[in-house]
C-alpha cells in the first residue's frame, strides 16, 4: 500500500472517529468508498474532502423509545453534574471573608454584591437540582414529555436563566469594585476580561441552543412517527 | 428544513434522475458530476435530512467493505423533476430575454 493510500485511510478513519453521531454513517460510507477508488491521488483527495463532514453537526436519529429514554436520562444527568453547589459556596465564603476585612466603602459594596450574587446563584442551583432530581425519578412516559418540555424551555428566557444572568453581572460588578478599591492594576484590564467572558457566554448559549434545536427536531420527528397525536 | 437551490445540488439531483430506480455510490456520483467529496456529501446529507434521499448499505463482498448507496425517495424524485424542468425553462428563456 502506498504512502498516499495509507494517509487517505488514516484521514478517513479519523473522520469516522470524530464525526457527530448522525454523520458517522456517512463518514463510514466515505471511508469504505476510498477502497474502491483506483488512483491513490484521487483516494487522498477524496479523504481530504471527507474532513468537511466533520463540521456538519447532526444528531443520530432516534429509533426506539429505549434510545429516547437513555438520551433523556443522559441529558438530565449532564445538567445535574453542571449544577454543583460547590462554586456558589466557595464564592460565598470568599465574599464573607473579604467583607470582614473590607478596606473602604467601595470594597464593602463590591463584597456585598459578590455575596448577593453567590446567594442568588446558590439558591437557583439548589432549586434546579431539586427539579432535576424530580425529573430523574419520573416514570418513562412522564420523563420523555418532561425532557421535550425541558428542551423547549431552553428557547425561552426562564426565571432561572434570568437569575443566572443577573448573578453573573452583579458578581462581575462586585469584583470590579473590590479590585478598584484595592488599586490593583488588574482592574484596568477588567473591562476586557468582562467582554471576553460575556462573548464566551453568548457563544456557549448560541451553540447550546442550536444543538438543543436539532435534538428537539429529532424528537418531534420521532414522536410524530410513533404517536400521530404528537402528545 | 429547505434545500438550498445551488448548481451543485441541481447536478446531483439530475444525476439521480439518470436512473431513477437504481442505487448509486458516492464515488460514482462524484465522478459523473465532477463534484469533490467535500461538496457532494454535505449535499447528500442535507437531502437525506429532508427525507429526499434514502440510504442503504450494500452487502459486503469478500475482502471488500460494504458500500453506502443512495437513491432518491418519492419526494426527492418529485422535487428533482420540478427543479430540472425549472432549469430547462430558464435555460430556454434566457436567450429570448436577451433578444428583447
Amino acid at each position: 500500500m502506498t504512502l498516499l493510500r495509507r494517509l487517505a485511510l488514516r484521514i478517513s478513519t479519523a473522520v469516522v472517529k470524530y464525526a457527530s453521531p448522525g454523520c458517522k454513517e456517512w463518514a463510514l460510507g466515505m471511508l469504505h468508498e476510498t477502497e474502491f477508488i483506483e488512483s491513490d491521488l484521487s483516494a487522498f483527495t477524496w479523504a481530504l474532502g471527507s474532513i468537511r463532514v466533520l463540521v456538519i453537526r447532526r444528531e443520530a436519529p432516534i429509533h426506539s423509545l429505549a434510545e429516547f429514554s437513555a438520551m433523556a436520562s443522559e441529558y438530565v444527568e449532564r445538567k445535574r453534574t453542571r449544577t454543583s453547589y460547590s462554586s456558589p459556596i466557595m464564592m460565598l465564603i470568599q465574599a464573607v471573608g473579604k467583607l470582614t476585612f473590607a478596606r473602604d466603602s467601595g470594597d464593602r459594596i463590591g463584597c456585598a454584591m459578590v455575596l448577593l450574587a453567590s446567594l442568588s446563584l446558590g439558591i437557583s442551583q439548589l432549586l434546579e437540582r431539586r427539579r432535576l432530581d424530580r425529573l430523574l425519578s419520573a416514570d418513562l412516559d412522564e420523563e420523555l414529555l418532561l425532557y421535550k418540555k425541558e428542551l423547549q424551555a431552553a428557547f425561552r428566557l426562564s426565571f432561572r436563566m434570568g437569575t443566572v444572568i443577573f448573578s453573573f453581572f452583579v458578581y462581575m460588578t462586585g469584583m470590579f469594585l473590590t479590585l478598584h478599591s484595592y488599586g490593583s492594576a488588574a482592574y484596568r484590564s477588567f473591562p476586557w476580561f468582562l467582554g471576553l467572558m460575556v462573548s464566551m457566554v453568548v457563544f456557549a448559549v448560541i451553540y447550546r441552543r442550536s444543538e438543543d434545536g436539532r435534538l428537539l427536531k429529532n424528537i418531534e420527528v420521532f414522536l410524530s412517527d410513533n404517536n400521530p397525536s404528537g402528545s | 428544513m429547505k434545500i438550498r437551490k445551488s448548481p451543485q445540488t441541481n447536478l446531483v439531483l439530475a444525476e439521480f434522475l439518470q436512473c431513477e430506480k437504481e442505487w448509486k455510490y458516492g464515488y460514482d456520483i462524484s465522478r459523473s458530476t465532477g463534484l469533490k467529496s467535500g461538496t457532494l456529501y454535505p449535499i447528500l446529507i442535507r437531502l437525506a435530512e429532508v427525507g429526499m434521499l434514502e440510504t442503504s448499505w450494500e452487502a459486503a463482498q469478500t475482502g471488500r467493505p460494504p458500500r453506502h448507496m443512495y437513491k432518491l425517495t418519492r419526494n426527492g424524485l418529485k422535487y428533482a423533476r420540478s427543479l430540472v424542468s425549472e432549469a430547462t425553462v430558464s435555460a430556454f428563456a434566457r436567450p429570448l430575454v436577451g433578444l428583447g
